[in-house]
Order: C-alpha cells, then structure tokens, then sequence
C-alpha cells in the first residue's frame, strides 16, 4: 500500500518553494560576484560588461514569461479541441 | 580496439537486433521482456568487440554495400543509442505484449544501423525502416488519438523518407557514389537532403509530427521513441550537411521557439518533447558553425541530451504508468511518495540544463561564444533566449509541476481526490533503469574532464550565470503565480494547419463543390421537366395534336396544303 500524500505534506510542499527560491537567489548573488573578478571576452558583448550576463539571463526569462500571456490566450483551447476524448490535447 | 574479436565480423548490431526482433512475436510471453534488453545487450557486446573500419558487406543485385563504418563518431552514438536501448528494455519490464516489444527492437536497432551505415543505401533503409518501427509504437498507445497521431506520424516521415531519397538519388545521378557525402543547399540534392532531415529533426514549422505523437505511445512506448528519431537526424546533419551557413539561425529559432510552447503545454511529455526540441536545436545550430569543435560540441550535447531526455521521459512515464494521467493541472506534490522518481527527475533536468559535471555543461558554454562570435546579433540573442529557456520546459517546470508543490488535482477537485494519493515509487525495474539513464548522463558529462578538456572560467561562470539569473525568474513566477495557471487544454502548434485548417478547408470545398453540383442538377432537372411538360402540352392526351378536330378544319388545311403545293409546283 503506498504511502498517502497527507495535507501536511501539502503545505510541507508548497513551503518548499520559498527555500529553493531564497537558494537560487543566494547562488545568483555569488555568481554575479564571482562574474565582477572573473570576465569572459571569447562571449561578445555579454562577457565582457558587468552584470551583462546575469541581466541577459534574467531578461530572456522574462521575456519568455511576459510572451507566454499573450500566447496563452491565444493559443489554448478547451479539452478536446482536436479530439472529442481530450486525449491528444496538450 | 579490444583484444576480442567478434566471431561475428563485422555483422552490424542494428541487423542483430532487427533479426532477434522479429523472433519476439512467437516467444512465451515472459520472454520479450528479457529480449528487449537481451537484443541490444548482446548487440552492444558486437559493437565493442567488432573491429573498426568498414565492413558488412552485403550484395545487392550486383551492388557491393557497406551496412558498417565503425569510426569514433559513429562508435559514440551507436554506443549512446544502445545503452539507451537497454534502459528502455529494462524500463519498459511489464511490458509482454509481442508488438510493442517488436517494434521497439526494430526501431532502435535500425536506428543504431543507420549511424553504423556505411554507405548511402544501408543509411536510408535503416532510417526509414525505424520509422515504421515508431510508428507501430505510437500505435501501441491504443487510444482513438494514438491512432491519428501515429497515422499523421507515419506520413510525414514518410514525405521526409521521399525527399531524403531524392536527394541521394540526384547525387547518386551527379557522381555514381554510393557514399556518404557532405553537401550544401547550393546544390539541388542538398536541399532536399536539408528538408528530408529538417522534418526528422523536428525543424521549426516542421516540428508538430513530434509533439502530436510521442505523448500518445505508452509509457514506455515514449521512452522509446524520444531520442532515437532525432539523434540519427542530428548524426545524418553532422556527416551531410557540417558548416551550413543556414543551419545557424534554423537552430536558433529551434531553441528559442518552444520554450513559450513549452509554458503552456500542460502534458508533461508534450512539455518535454518541446523541451527536446530545443535541445536538439542547439545540436543543428553547432553543426551549422561547423568547426571542428562545434562539431564535436553538437555530438556529445546530442548524446548528452540523449541520456538527460531518457532520464525525464522516464520518469514522467513512472507518473503516467501510476498515476493514469500525465496532465500538469492535476499532478504535484508527488515528491512525497515517489522520492526515487523525483530525484532521476531533477538529475535528468539539471543534465539536460547542462550543468558542468552533467550533460552539455562543458559543450553549450564554448558554443555559446562560437554563435556569439560568428552568427550575428539576432541569432545570439535567440541562441541565448532558449539557453536561458531551459527552466521553462525539462530543466523546472517538468519536475516543479510533477513532483513538487501542493497537488493541484487534490486541491482543484477537494472530495473527488485524483488516484494517485495512495500510489508508491515506481517499480524495480523502472527505478533501476533511471539509475543507468543518470549514470549514463553523468558519464557522458563527465567525459570531456576525463580527457582534461576544459572551458575558460570566465565563459562558464556567464553562463552560469545565464542558467542562474533565468532560474531565479522562472522560480519567483511560479512562486507568486505570475505564469498563465496550468489547466487542462489543447494547444495550438502548426499541427493545427492540418488537424483543422486542413480539414475545415477540405470540407468547405466539398461542401461547395456538392453544392454546386447540386444547383446543376437542379437546372438540368428542371430544364428537362420543363420541356417534358411543353411536350406534353402540346402531345399529351389533352394537347393540341391530340385533339379531335372537326372535318370543316380538316378540310382547311387540305385546301393550304394543296395551295401551296400548287404555289411550289407553278414556279
């Protein structure tokens, strides 16, 4: 018999999220520091500007989540758009 | 290379496999699982133990030709694609019935044939018959959808099959080699070899075929399909097409284009079949620099992706195979009772991000720096986008909406909970072919450091800090649910021009045109009623002819008749 997913576990869940966002910003900050000593002109324009690959990095992120509103309205459909049992959708 | 010999020569390991795959239909049931991973097993074992060069000589209707051509880079992807072959037997254990197990041996085998062939025809045989082989296991999913979706699969490659045959068919007709050659699009075959290949490796635009049909196999039946397909394409660019110039920014929009996609998608497999998409454009954008060590970049991120997408295809197929749904509105939370499942998924995500030590983490970076340099603003900043998109498909939110979180289904649903509250960790076998998927996933990264290759501190560390910077905002989105919330929907991809455009246009077509013809017949019927009814008018019981006449009429006309007669005959 396997093991259930309790309501503790939810909030035990969701509580991860917070933690793993404080860890990747702390490895965000020691990268950016680390890329301030450390430049990299074999990559134009980014490699050699502080900063740059981090804001380039964080701006195509947001790109992406910015396009994904307006794609999303314009590109999803209810279930069982192409077939009537829903199961091709996607 | 190894001290022992094969006794086999140099007969291919693809042949092997078809031929003890086509053994599976007539033995006990119990016995096509051993033999999905006995086949490529014994197969490998050929491969390390056949001696390098060419060989496999088969006449065919006085042709001499090479089914083997056994060099460093075929060896690697061969050796790729059956260990991945074996973790996919392993995974796919439960599976007994004799099609599945058949075509998946059939598949593979003729896709480690292709990248052993030695010439052209031996090439192009095994390619196209791994087709038919994928496409007998997207039909294994059994579903009314599967059905559609592998017939839409079947066609498309087979036009891709045709186009690829033209263009050796016009080199053959140009030069009378039967060889392996490298091209460009300046030629006529070139082009056709670049579109045959573009809709094998999932090209923009002529991509749909992969996301419409892998989702619909079984779980192990897409575990199979996921990377042979597009690796033997990725090597077929590599040994035809290496250094052209249009394959850069054709891998640039390849990249960036389904991270987007990928964010909306809600089946996790559809996500990651996006996700591969772009990996792979990292691959076509390498092979299109084409310096040697771009070259070398796009094999071993394509062997590297290979292990990374084996790894998160299985694992999402363990929560299928589970859970009965693959949907990302209704998983989450499921870290909690399958942990070995959750953690393969996040090794396989990190490998496929390409942190170092895993997967492309020394090959993206130089690659990166080499479309910087040489493919203008436009095609780096695209290259950048998708490397940077990595977290909106396979890289975190395949783990993040599967594994992790509160379980939306339970929450959306409360008192109609989903079934998988009381499921465990995917079984043994499963379990034990993710750990040879990750072992091969680390391997594989680890090898560049093996042989003391390296990449300059200052480009990994913006990269790194690309991957980071991209994460944190990927994170914080999910986070304060800034992302259009995952919902059970259809997607619209270019699939859409021929599951409803196509169909609508046909039908309004069809619908006019028996409009049209049924106004004709309308007109005709009653051009052809109308004169019936003059006629009957004028013929009928009660019309003119018909009629009784009187003798003093009758008399009347005689006279006329005999007045002009007489008029004729005076003259």
């Amino acid at each position: 018999m396997g093991r259930q997913v309790s309501a503790e576990g939810d909030r035990q869940g969701a509580g991860g999220a917070p933690r793993f966002l404080v860890v990747v910003a702390l490895a965000c900050l020691v990268l950016a520091a680390a890329g301030l000593m450390v430049r990299a002109p074999a990559l134009p324009v980014i490699g050699t500007m502080p900063f740059a690959p981090a804001l380039a990095g964080a701006a195509a992120a947001t790109i992406a989540l910015v396009l994904a509103w307006p794609f999303h309205f314009l590109l999803r459909r209810r279930p069982g758009y192409y077939d009537a049992d829903g199961s091709a959708d996607g | 290379m190894m001290g022992f010999v094969s006794p086999l020569g140099m007969l291919s390991p693809g042949i092997i496999m078809v031929v003890l795959a086509l053994t599976v239909p007539v033995l006990p049931r119990g016995l096509r699982a051993l033999m999905a991973i006995a086949a490529p097993a014994f197969a490998l074992e050929q491969l390390l133990t056949m001696p390098w060069g060419r060989g496999g000589e088969l006449v065919v209707m006085g042709t001499t030709l090479f089914t083997v051509d056994l060099n460093a880079q075929s060896f690697m992807f061969a050796a790729t694609l059956l260990c991945a072959a074996i973790f996919a037997g392993i995974y796919s254990w439960h599976e007994r019935a004799g099609l599945p197990v058949t075509a998946a041996l059939i598949y593979t085998g003729c896709a480690v044939g292709a990248v052993l062939a030695g010439d052209l025809p031996s090439f192009y045989v095994f390619f196209e018959v791994a087709t038919v082989g994928a496409a007998f296991l997207v039909w294994a999913g059994g579903s009314s959808a599967a059905l559609g979706a592998g017939m839409r699969f079947a066609v498309i490659n087979v036009l891709a099959g045709v186009l690829l045959l033209e263009g050796f068919l016009l080199w053959y007709e140009a030069t009378g080699s039967l060889d392996f050659f490298q091209t460009d699009i300046s030629t006529t075959a070139g082009v056709y070899i670049l579109l045959g290949l573009g809709i094998k490796a999932a090209f923009p635009v002529l991509h749909a075929w992969l996301t419409d049909a892998y989702p619909e196999s079984t779980p192990g039946g897409t575990v199979y399909l996921s990377i042979f397909s597009v690796t033997v394409a990725v090597y077929a660019l590599i040994r035809f097409l290496p250094g052209e110039d249009v394959l850069v920014p054709i891998g640039a929009v390849m990249v960036a284009f389904p991270v987007v996609l990928a964010l909306l998608a809600n089946d996790v497999r559809r996500v990651l079949c996006y996700g591969l998409i772009s990996q792979i454009g990292l691959s076509v954008m390498a092979t299109g620099v084409g310096t040697p060590a771009a070259l070398e970049a796009a094999a071993v991120l394509t062997t590297a992706n290979a292990f990374g997408f084996l790894l998160l295809f299985m694992t999402t197929g363990a929560v299928l195979y589970l859970c009965g749904t693959a949907s990302a509105a209704r998983l989450g939370g499921l870290f909690r009772v399958m942990p070995w499942t959750a953690a393969m998924a996040v090794i396989g995500a990190v490998s496929v991000a390409g942190l170092p030590v895993l997967a492309g983490g020394l090959a993206v970076p130089p690659l990166l720096s080499a479309v910087s340099a040489s493919g203008g603003v436009w095609v780096a900043a695209l290259a950048l986008f998708g490397v940077a998109g990595v977290w909106a498909h396979a890289g975190y939110k395949v783990p993040a909406v599967t594994f992790f979180g509160a379980p939306r289904g339970g929450r959306a649903n409360a008192g109609n909970l989903p079934p998988w509250p009381t499921v465990d960790d995917a079984p043994v076998h499963m379990r034990l072919a993710m750990l040879g998927a990750a072992a091969g996933a680390v391997g594989v990264g680890l090898l560049p450091y093996l042989r003391g290759l390296g990449v300059e501190t200052g480009v990994l560390l913006a990269y790194l800090q690309i991957l980071a910077f991209s994460l944190l905002i990927h994170v914080a989105a999910r986070h304060w649910r800034l992302l259009p919330r995952e919902r059970d929907s259809a997607l619209i991809d270019v699939d859409w021009l021929y599951r409803r455009l196509g169909p609508a246009v046909v039908g309004a077509v069809l619908a006019g045109t028996a409009a049209a013809y049924e106004a004709w017949q309308n007109f005709i019927r009653a051009r052809i009623a109308g004169s019936m009814n003059g006629l009957y008018r004028a013929a009928g019981p009660n019309g003119q002819i018909a009629r009784t006449w009187g003798t003093s009429l009758g008399v009347l006309w005689v006279a006329v008749l005999l007045a002009v007669m007489l008029l004729l005959s005076y003259r």
